[in-house]
Parts: C-alpha cells; sequence; structure tokens
C-alpha cells in the first residue's frame, strides 16, 4: 500500500478566480486548465415559439463541439409584451481565445463580484468549458473540489452545492477556503495567507487547516487595478489610450513617445467591456514586462536613478519606463497616495490600506499566543504578488510593524506555482488518503439537503 | 564492426567504397536496439476499483488503483480517522456537579461548546473563532462576548468536575485503590487546571512583549548586553578574589598570636573615591593653604605623638613600614584635628578613622574646618622635618591608601580610646572575612580534607578551601576545632596504612623464608635479629594527641586502634 499518504481517486480541482480560473485533476502538480475567467456573451432577445430545446442536450450529445457554439443559456424573464412571452438569450464564449475573439457586440463580465459569484450562468459556464472542453471528462464519474473566498455566504455555498449536485451530478463535492488552500500548497497547515489576486486582496489567519473567520480582512485592490490605474496614468502623461491588436489594420514605426500612426478597423458594435477587457490585457502585458516593486520604501530619488526599461505598445506607441514602473505596483502598499484617481468600488473605503496593513489587522484579530507561529509561516499567494522585489518589500514592511517578531514568508518559488498556490492546496487536498472520509457524497445530500454544506466543509 | 574495405559494404555505393584507401577500416554501427526489453517478472495487473472507507458514514464508493491482487477488508486509510474524545455527561452528572459550578453558563450553552470541541477537536482558537457563527449554534441561551478564556474555563471546569464527582462514585475505599489510580486522578486535575486571571495576565504580558517599538527593542537589548558585561565582570572578579586569596594563604607564614587584651582591633575603611580626591585638593590647595597648615601646626606639635606599638611582620615589609608611619603621622593629625577648635565627632569617620586619607577626606567635605586641615598638614610637616619619609606626605598617604587600607597598630593608651588597630598579620590587610582567620590547610592535605569534610555532609560553599557557610564566630570556632582533629587523624590513617602494607610485607617475606629454609631455621635466624625497639616505630602516636577529646572523631577511634595494634603485631615481628 502507498506510504506516503496518497490515494487518487481521480478527483477533479477547480479553483475559479476573479480573472483566471484554474483546473484540473487532484494529485498532479499543474492545472490542466488554465484560462480567464471573463467569459464573452452575446445578449439578444428573442421570442419564444415554443418550449427551447434544451442545451444541456446538444452539449451531452457532442463533446467536442466548441463550448462556444453550444453555450447558450435561456433566461426565461417575465417580460410580457402582450400575451407573448419573451426570452433573452445568452450566447457565451470561454476561453482565452474564444473569450477574445472580436464579435460584433459580445459583452465581457466575470463571474465574481467582491470575490463572490455573483452571476452564476458564468459561473456553470466555466464549469461546463473547463470540465467538458478542457478536461474532456464526465462530471458524474469524478469528485469535484472546489475552493471559495474566504468570506463566502452560507446561501452562496448551498447554490454551489446545488450546481454541483444538481447541474453536474457529480458523486461527490467538497469545498474549501481559498487560504486554506493556499497555506496546504505551500505545505504549511497554519500560517497568516496572503492573497494579492486580480480583484481582491486579501489576508487571512489559517490555524491547523482552519481558516479563522474573524481574522479575515480584505480590500479591493489588485492586479486589475492596478491595470486600470496605468491605463489612467498613461492617459494622463501622455494623453495616449491603446489600440488593441483587434482593431489595428496597419501601423507605422513612430518615435519613442510619438503619437501612434495606426489605422484602425473601427469595427461596429464593439463593446466597451470587450474593448477594456483587450486594453487590460495590454496593461497585463506592460506590467509583466516592466513593472516592479521597490526593495526598501518608495523614494522618488531612488525610483528614478533605477534603469529605464522600454515597451512598445501594440499600435506602436513606445516609451522607456521610469518611475511609472515603480510607482504603479506601489498603490499595493500605498494605494491613497499612488492611485491616480480613485475608482468606483473604493469610493466608500476610507482609510485605503496596503496590503501589509491587511495583514497587520488580520494578524491583530488572532489570538495573541497564535501570532509569533503566524508570523513565522507568511504564505504568498495570488498573481499580484509576481512583481519584482515584493518578496523582499513585504516582509520588510511587516518587519517595520513588528520588529521583535521573526517573520518567514514562504511562497512557491516559480511564478507559474505562485498563480496556481490554492489549486496546488486543493489538488493535494483532494489526493490525500485521509481526506476521501470528507466528502460530501450525494446521498448525503440527498438526506440532508444543501444545508449539509455548512456542516461537512468548515 | 569494420568491413574490410575490399570487400562492398552493404547499403553503400561502390563509388562511396572507393574513396576510403586500400586498408582503412570503415566503421559501421550495428543496431543493438531491442523492441521488446525483458522483465524478470510478469508485468503486476492493475484494475480501477471501488473501495468503501469505514471512516465515512454513508457507502459512497470512490475509485482508485489497486493491484488486482491486493484485497482489502477496509480501506487503508480509515486506520487514521482518529477522534479525540472530549469529556460528556448525563444529565444526572450535569444537574449534580456541573449546574452549581457557574451560573453564568446554560445546559444550552454548555451542550453547544462541548459539541463544538468535539466537531473541532478541542481546537479552542477554532471554537473561539466560530462560537456565534456556527450552522449549529442555537439561537438563544448563548452569551454574546465569550473570550477564547471564558471558554477553556467553562470546559476544564467540567472536566475537573466530572472526574472528581466519578472518582467520588467509585464504590472502592480511596484507600484501597491502587497508588496508580490515585496518582492518575491527581495528575488528571493537575492537567486540567485552568487558571483565568493567570492566563488573561499572561496575555496581556504577550501583548504588550508583542507591541514593542523598535526603540524599545534596542534599549532592551542594550540592557541586556551591559547585564552580561556586568555578570562577566562580577565573575571574574571573585574568580580572581579566589585565587588571591589562595595564593595569599599559601604564602602566608603561620599566624603569630598576639594578646589583644587592651587592643581594640579596628581597621579604617575609607571610601576608595577619596584619594583622588584628597590629592587634587592637596595639590589645589597647597599654596594657599599653607600658612594655615603652619597656623595649625603648633597645635599638632603640643599633642603627645602617638608612636608605632609593634612593627608589622609581613611579606609586606616595606609596606608595614612606610604603613605604621602613616598611621603616626595621621593620629597626629587626627589628634590635633580633635582638639582644635571647631572640630567635632565625625560620625562613622573622623574621629576613630585611623587612616590618613580619611581625615583628609574629612576635611575635604569640610572645607570651612581649617583647623583640622591645619592639623593634618601640621602633621605632614613635622613628619617631614623629622625626615622619616622619603615622599612627600600627601602623595604618600594616597598610594599608601590606594594600595592598602591604613591598618595602623598604636598604643592605646598614649591616645586614650581613639585609635587601636591590630590584626591577624596573616589576613593582610584591608577587610577580610571571619572565616579567613580559620587556620588554613597545608596544600598537600587539601583534598582528603576536603573529601572527609563531604563525608560529614558539611557543604563548603567554595572550592579552593573548606570554609563553613555562616561563619559567626562560634561556627568558626567549632570548624577549626574540626581542622585541627581531621588533619591529624589523617596523617594518623596514612601512618597506620603505610605500616599496614609493610606488615603485610614483611610478613610475606617470612612466608618465603619460611618455604626455603624452613621454619625452625627462621625462627632462629629471626632471633638473631636485634632486639626490636618501639619507640622508633609507633611516633604515629605523638601525632594523635587529640583525637579522643573530639566527638568528631570518635568514631574514627576504632581505626586507630586497629592501626596501634597492628603496628604492636609489627613490633612482635
Amino acid at each position: 500500500m502507498p506510504t506516503y499518504g496518497g490515494d487518487e481517486v481521480n478527483a477533479l480541482v477547480i479553483d475559479v478566480g476573479s480573472t483566471w480560473t484554474r483546473a484540473g485533476f487532484a494529485g498532479e502538480d499543474m492545472p490542466k486548465a488554465y484560462f480567464p475567467s471573463r467569459v464573452g456573451y452575446i445578449e439578444s432577445e428573442l421570442e419564444l415559439i415554443e418550449a427551447a430545446d434544451d442545451p444541456k442536450e446538444t452539449t451531452a450529445a457532442d463533446i467536442d463541439v466548441e463550448m462556444a457554439e453550444s453555450g447558450e443559456d435561456k433566461r426565461e424573464t417575465p417580460v410580457t409584451n402582450g400575451d407573448r412571452r419573451k426570452q433573452k438569450t445568452r450566447k457565451y464564449f470561454v476561453g482565452d481565445t474564444e473569450s477574445a475573439t472580436w464579435r460584433a457586440g459580445m459583452e465581457i463580465g466575470g463571474p465574481l463580484e467582491h470575490g463572490l459569484v455573483k452571476d452564476w450562468d458564468i459561473y456553470e459556464k466555466i464549469w461546463e468549458y473547463a470540465f467538458k472542453s478542457r478536461l474532456r471528462v464526465q462530471p458524474e464519474e469524478h469528485p469535484v473540489m472546489v475552493s471559495e473566498a474566504a468570506w463566502n455566504t452560507s446561501s452562496l455555498r448551498t447554490r454551489l452545492i446545488e450546481l454541483a449536485f444538481e447541474k453536474f451530478n457529480c458523486p461527490a463535492f467538497y469545498v474549501c477556503k481559498t487560504p486554506v488552500l493556499a497555506a496546504f500548497g505551500t505545505g504549511k497547515h497554519t500560517g497568516l495567507v496572503v492573497d494579492v489576486g486580480g480583484e481582491m486582496a486579501s489576508a487571512c489567519a489559517v490555524y491547523e487547516g482552519f481558516c479563522l473567520t474573524k481574522t479575515v480582512c480584505k480590500q479591493e485592490i489588485g492586479g486589475e487595478l492596478i491595470s486600470s490605474q496605468l491605463l489612467e496614468q498613461l492617459k494622463k502623461d501622455f494623453d495616449y489610450e491603446p489600440t488593441p491588436i483587434f482593431d489595428i489594420e496597419s501601423k507605422a514605426p513612430v518615435d519613442i513617445r510619438q503619437k501612434p500612426v495606426v489605422h484602425r478597423y473601427n469595427r461596429e458594435g464593439t463593446t466597451a467591456s470587450y474593448l477594456q477587457e483587450m486594453r487590460l490585457r495590454i496593461m497585463q502585458e506592460f506590467k509583466e514586462t516592466a513593472c516592479e516593486v521597490i526593495e526598501r520604501s518608495y523614494d522618488s530619488n531612488n525610483v528614478n536613478s533605477k534603469p529605464l526599461k522600454p515597451f512598445e505598445f501594440p499600435d506602436g506607441f513606445n516609451l522607456s519606463v521610469g518611475a511609472m514602473r515603480y510607482a504603479l505596483p506601489e498603490i499595493l502598499f500605498n494605494p491613497s497616495q499612488f492611485m491616480v484617481s480613485r475608482p468606483k468600488q473604493l469610493e466608500n473605503e476610507s482609510p485605503l490600506m496596503g496590503i501589509h496593513d491587511i495583514a497587520h489587522k488580520s494578524l491583530m484579530a488572532s489570538d495573541v499566543d497564535l501570532r509569533p507561529q503566524l508570523l513565522n509561516n507568511v504564505v504568498i499567494a495570488g498573481g499580484s504578488t509576481l512583481f519584482p522585489g515584493f518578496n523582499d518589500r513585504f516582509p520588510a514592511m511587516l518587519q517595520d510593524s513588528y520588529p521583535g517578531s521573526r517573520i518567514k514568508l514562504y511562497a512557491p518559488s516559480t511564478n507559474t506555482e505562485r498563480k496556481v498556490t490554492a489549486w496546488l492546496g486543493g489538488s493535494v487536498l483532494a489526493s490525500l488518503g485521509t481526506f476521501h472520509q470528507l466528502w460530501i457524497s450525494r446521498a448525503e445530500y440527498d438526506e440532508h439537503g444543501a444545508s449539509i454544506v455548512d456542516k461537512k466543509c468548515q | 564492426m569494420a568491413i574490410k574495405p575490399k570487400q562492398k559494404a552493404p547499403g553503400m555505393s561502390r563509388e562511396l567504397t572507393s574513396l576510403y584507401l586500400e586498408n582503412q577500416t570503415i566503421p559501421v554501427s550495428l543496431d543493438h536496439f531491442q523492441a521488446k526489453p525483458k522483465f524478470g517478472s510478469r508485468a503486476e495487473r492493475w484494475v480501477w476499483r471501488g473501495f468503501k472507507s469505514s471512516a465515512r458514514s454513508d457507502d459512497l464508493a470512490l475509485y482508485h488503483w489497486t493491484k488486482a491482487s491486493e484485497t482489502y477488508t477496509d480501506y487503508f486509510y480509515a486506520r487514521y480517522n482518529a477522534k479525540t474524545k472530549p469529556y460528556d455527561y448525563t444529565d444526572e452528572e450535569y444537574d449534580k456537579c456541573i449546574e452549581p459550578l457557574d451560573k453564568g453558563w446554560s445546559r444550552v450553552e454548555t451542550d453547544y461548546l462541548l459539541y463544538l470541541c468535539k466537531q473541532f477537536d478541542l481546537r479552542f482558537v477554532v471554537i473561539h473563532d466560530r462560537y456565534y457563527s456556527h450552522p449549529d449554534c442555537p439561537s438563544t441561551g448563548v452569551v454574546p462576548e465569550r473570550t477564547l478564556e471564558d471558554l477553556k474555563e467553562r470546559y476544564y471546569a467540567i472536566c475537573r468536575a466530572l472526574i472528581q464527582h466519578r472518582a467520588g462514585e467509585d464504590a472502592r475505599d480511596p484507600d484501597d485503590l491502587p497508588l496508580q489510580a490515585t496518582n492518575k486522578l491527581a495528575d488528571d486535575l493537575a492537567l486540567l487546571k485552568f487558571d483565568k486571571a493567570k492566563e488573561q495576565e499572561r496575555k496581556q504580558y504577550l501583548e504588550a512583549l508583542f507591541m514593542r517599538t523598535k526603540d524599545e527593542i534596542e534599549e532592551e537589548e542594550i540592557l541586556i548586553t551591559e547585564a552580561r558585561r556586568i555578570e562577566a565582570n562580577e565573575r571574574r572578579l571573585i574568580q580572581e578574589r579566589e585565587m588571591l586569596l589562595q595564593s595569599h594563604c599559601m604564602f602566608e607564614p603561620a599566624p603569630t598570636t598576639t594578646t589583644i587584651s587592651s587592643i581594640k582591633v579596628q581597621f579604617a575603611q575609607a571610601s576608595d573615591s577619596v584619594p583622588l580626591l584628597q590629592s587634587n585638593s592637596a595639590s589645589a590647595s597647597a599654596g594657599d593653604t599653607t600658612p594655615k597648615g603652619r597656623k595649625g601646626a603648633p597645635d599638632s606639635s603640643d599633642t603627645p605623638s602617638a608612636r608605632p606599638m609593634k612593627k608589622q611582620k609581613s611579606v609586606h615589609g616595606v609596606a608595614s613600614a612606610v604603613r605604621t608611619k602613616a598611621g603616626a603621622a595621621a593620629s597626629k593629625a587626627q589628634s590635633a584635628g580633635a582638639q582644635s577648635p571647631g572640630a567635632r565627632p565625625l560620625g562613622f569617620g573622623a574621629g576613630e578613622m585611623a587612616g590618613p586619607s580619611s581625615v583628609a577626606a574629612s576635611s575635604l567635605e569640610r572645607r570651612s574646618m581649617s583647623p583640622l586641615r591645619g592639623g593634618l598638614f601640621g602633621g605632614i610637616k613635622q613628619e617631614r622635618s623629622e625626615g622619616e619619609s622619603q615622599f612627600g606626605a600627601v602623595s604618600f598617604a594616597t598610594e599608601e591608601h590606594l594600595v592598602n587600607p591604613a591598618i595602623v597598630q598604636v598604643e592605646a593608651a598614649d591616645l586614650g580610646d581613639i585609635i587601636v588597630a591590630q590584626r591577624d598579620s596573616r589576613l593582610g590587610p584591608g577587610v577580610f572575612l571571619r572565616s579567613d582567620k580559620l587556620h588554613p590547610i597545608p596544600k598537600n592535605k587539601l583534598e582528603s580534607v576536603k573529601q572527609f569534610m563531604e563525608q560529614l555532609s558539611l557543604n563548603c560553599p567554595n572550592t579552593i578551601w573548606p570554609r563553613p557557610v555562616m561563619a559567626t564566630a562560634a561556627v568558626c570556632d567549632r570548624f577549626d576545632s574540626l581542622q585541627a582533629t581531621i588533619i591529624p587523624l589523617l596523617e594518623c590513617k596514612k601512618t597506620a596504612d603505610k605500616l599496614e602494607t609493610e606488615i603485610q610485607v614483611l610478613r610475606a617475606r617470612k612466608r618465603m623464608l619460611v618455604e626455603s629454609i624452613g621454619e625452625d631455621k627462621t625462627e632462629e635466624a629471626l632471633s638473631k635479629l636485634p632486639p626490636f625497639d618501639p619507640s622508633k616505630v609507633v611516633s604515629t602516636r605523638a601525632v594523635t594527641p587529640s583525637i579522643a577529646e573530639t566527638p568528631v572523631a570518635s568514631n574514627r577511634q576504632h581505626n586507630r586502634k586497629g592501626s596501634t595494634a597492628s603496628t604492636r603485631k609489627k613490633a612482635r615481628e
């Protein structure tokens, strides 16, 4: 019998984040599928003629067909126009290329808001795409492990388990909080998990595999905020708005900081959300190429002495990035000072916290006996922690708050692993021999109803 | 494998072959690839098999790959399904022993607490975290804002009450119970003790420790290093002092006994800072105070001069000579000060202080007391005029003090009750411990005496030579007499042992003699030896005069008798 404690039952692990979704088989070291959570959809209003053919049938019958073609969802709306009922239909386009392809009238939307599932249709489409189009498995045959935000509500969990058992007919299901999984992914059962993702930055104490709910502290500063702030900064500094590649018919080389010479398609029916999404993708590239976090506290003299980095946008506009590449990531530590303009979602938040403040708040909410242990096991997760220099800066900021404590940072060493830390933890957990007693089985769901999720998944 | 060039290599054109020289071999690699590897044994068959775990309450079947040959009755990992068993109570037990514990806790809430304890395996941090948000939290009867300590206190109080209650219900008499059982009960109770106030206090301290600022931590670190340094210094000082004491004891001659009937033993202890101050003031005021000094001089010359009663015999011969001179000068000054108007008794110091520096110190303290200072300088002046001193008086006094605090021996009769100092010359100058007055143990006996004392279970605090813990006069006396007994006793033992071996050697020789020449001849030969003289052998008796008198040594008397008996035996032989 195995000696390492693992026993694989071919469980599926899916971690739907606000920007990226990871899905794969438990026991593997990388998710098989890694694609954007933002999906494209075209909404159309159709007159209901008869009972619509079940989209499920099509998918079940022909799995190999791209989701884009079969992903239709009908929403019944109580709009009555005379005596005829009208139906709103949404056609979904999930996946990296599908959602990025230009289509007239295609909107882009994400499943989560504030870390919680907001649009269940998109959420379901993502699952479907991951399981059927990417992993190419029948969810009815595999136990499914799902991640959820630490501040998830009971009603949303109930919907989640319903989705798993009613829609996907999973034989067994488990939902685990992201910080716990992130801790497991780094090989810790206790630690302070600091997760800076696309949308949210959060910190939470995990104690022996239990997420301490009172220590959960979060704020909406993440990678996307930095990207959108970058866009605004470019507009402010150079009066420039990048043209995404889908709109470029031809371009000519220009000098540094000169207006791009570009011939656009000016396609009709380009939605604002699609344009914004494409611009954010450019900014994503910009962040990955140029942006860095300064190792010590931000000092404009120090930053100006750093070497410049050249960057060329898809439309030919190019510049050597100087202070900007340090100033924008600084939003993570000092949001109120470095933000170009306050976005809508943060208008009511005051005062704005840096991520070290979030970690501090979380730590102070935990028991004093636990704090040294937590500081000794600070787990870093999330894609927005990948700025070079972050690993030096963050512990230094923490150390300033607790000069007497020993702080040790744990983070997966490779960038790809850090993007999927929580998924990795799920993969580890769902392939443990001792874990299999914890699955919520179909029988249990049938017996106790959806409320069992609160009892079994703590 | 090589192929001769003359043969046509297969798969090669004749032209290509002809490119090679006549004798050159063409390297051709042979194909060693084996399409099908051979394994020693047959491959194990693996099957995708469903399993059920006894750790699950339902019969969920999950599937995994296993060897077809392996069969299990239960799931392998079900054995790790360990659960803690928190204490639980029956209704009766609750009414009897838990109800009266704390009126602040209702039955509903207590049940809920124990349920959570079971749920989270006594992880109180988690229990406290989920206490109000748990889905099973009763809607009424739960007191808000319970702290972690509240929960712990309640749980442990319940445990203790239950243990005590169950132990009390045990029909057996507690005296009949095996010791293990009673011990276990006590252990359990001790383990489950929870002091809420202490815990809260501890957490407060922890909090304070945790919230220290950078400056506070730095300050603390500095203090710690400083404390370490001081401690190290102290240790070194003690060590050095012991070394000094040791070497001092070794070189010291046997103590001279002096009759101290009419002489008070005193030693002056002047504060360390005084000499420097004094020299400063002396040099500073040398010019302007001289007239005053002169003025005071006649007074001091009038007084009967103190003269050394007895020169101290010591290794520091010179110093001691100098010291007595200084003493003389000081006493002159002293008497001058005492007689001059305006001078009054100076508490601890001036009145009885023998050291010149201390007098000077008092003069320093009271600059207005010119007569006194005058007296001092007068004394010095006189000293100079007498030509007894080679050094400048002031600096001499300072130096003298730095080396040895003044110890003077003065004839008491001349000065009335003022100064008399007399001490054991072995002790050297300065402050000494009473235990230093104990007679030193000869170095070669030191170890054995220490051992002996250990046997008597006398614990001596220092390592170099034994000294009593509480050195009162009485204890020192006893200790001294004990030492005085032990040392001769050890001598005695040594001699006895020596004689014992000698006897054995002689006996062996006699035996050999008997074997070789026969008994008769041996007797004959022995009788020819000169008659035995006991005075030559039993010299040990002289060494042990006082043994019988001390009670400590009484248990050794038997030994002594043995040894003397053996001496006699030897004598006979």
